[in-house]
């Protein structure tokens, strides 16, 4: 199964993303972005 | 560094004990706690140019329902190769899965209500060259499975960062641990 298919299957729009201790909402749009960058140059903020 | 080996009656210093820690053996690397009902966790900084092969681990902690978890190597979605394997504990049969251009290895660790368990061992995840996996989960509960996968990440790319992704649902608690292999 892909994320996009495991989003597909929440009720809502969005999900809880850690990264390292940082739990934070994602949409899944902002899941996808996030994905596609290297996250130790850009750490989110 | 190498071993250093001692003969009886020496003196026993604390340099040399302490590389002798830092030397040979799994080295714990990082210890990540798992947040509340998250659907990914990003670990960074678990891979380096002191070790060319890693053991990650997942333990404890409960899954939103039966299910299991991606991994990818930084932020690449293409070229993981695998073969796996899974059986569920209810089933004579054992189910094969494989594919050569697939945007993450599947099953790296199993979920569910119980608990959360995998085991994934990495080599060269850092270097620039292919990243090979071997890995195996295993779901607890009575209708759960086990699964084991091997496979290969078909890329140069030099990772530092990895993500495991749930299948299904979302995880809460347990603890994610990275190890190095020492190299010498």
């Amino acid at each position: 199964m892909t994320y996009a298919e495991a989003i597909a299957m929440y009720p809502h729009d969005s999900v809880h993303i850690q990264i390292d201790d940082v739990v934070r909402l994602m949409t899944p749009t902002e899941y996808e972005e996030f994905i596609q960058r290297q996250v130790e140059p850009q750490p989110l903020s | 560094m190498a071993i250093t080996t001692y003969t009886a009656g020496e003196v026993l210093t604390a340099a040399s004990l302490n590389n002798n820690f830092a030397s040979g053996g799994l080295q714990l690397i990082k210890t990540q706690t798992i947040g509340t009902t998250v659907a990914a966790i990003t670990v960074t900084g678990a891979f380096s140019a002191t070790y060319d092969n890693y053991l990650i681990t997942v333990n404890g902690g409960v899954a939103s329902g039966d299910g299991s978890m991606t991994l990818i190597l930084g932020s690449t979605t293409a070229n993981y190769r695998y073969s796996a394997i899974y059986q569920d504990y209810s089933a004579a049969t054992v189910t094969g899965l494989s594919s050569n251009s697939a945007s993450n290895w599947l099953g790296v660790a199993q979920n569910s209500t119980s608990t959360n368990n995998g085991q994934i061992f990495l080599s060269d995840p850092f270097a620039a060259k292919n990243t090979t996996a071997t890995w195996s989960g295993i779901r607890t509960n009575s209708n759960g499975q086990t699964l084991q996968g091997r496979g290969a990440l078909a890329d140069t790319t030099s990772y530092t960062a990895f993500t495991l992704t749930t299948s299904s649902g979302t995880v809460t608690g347990g603890t994610i641990r990275v190890y190095g292999y020492a190299n010498s």
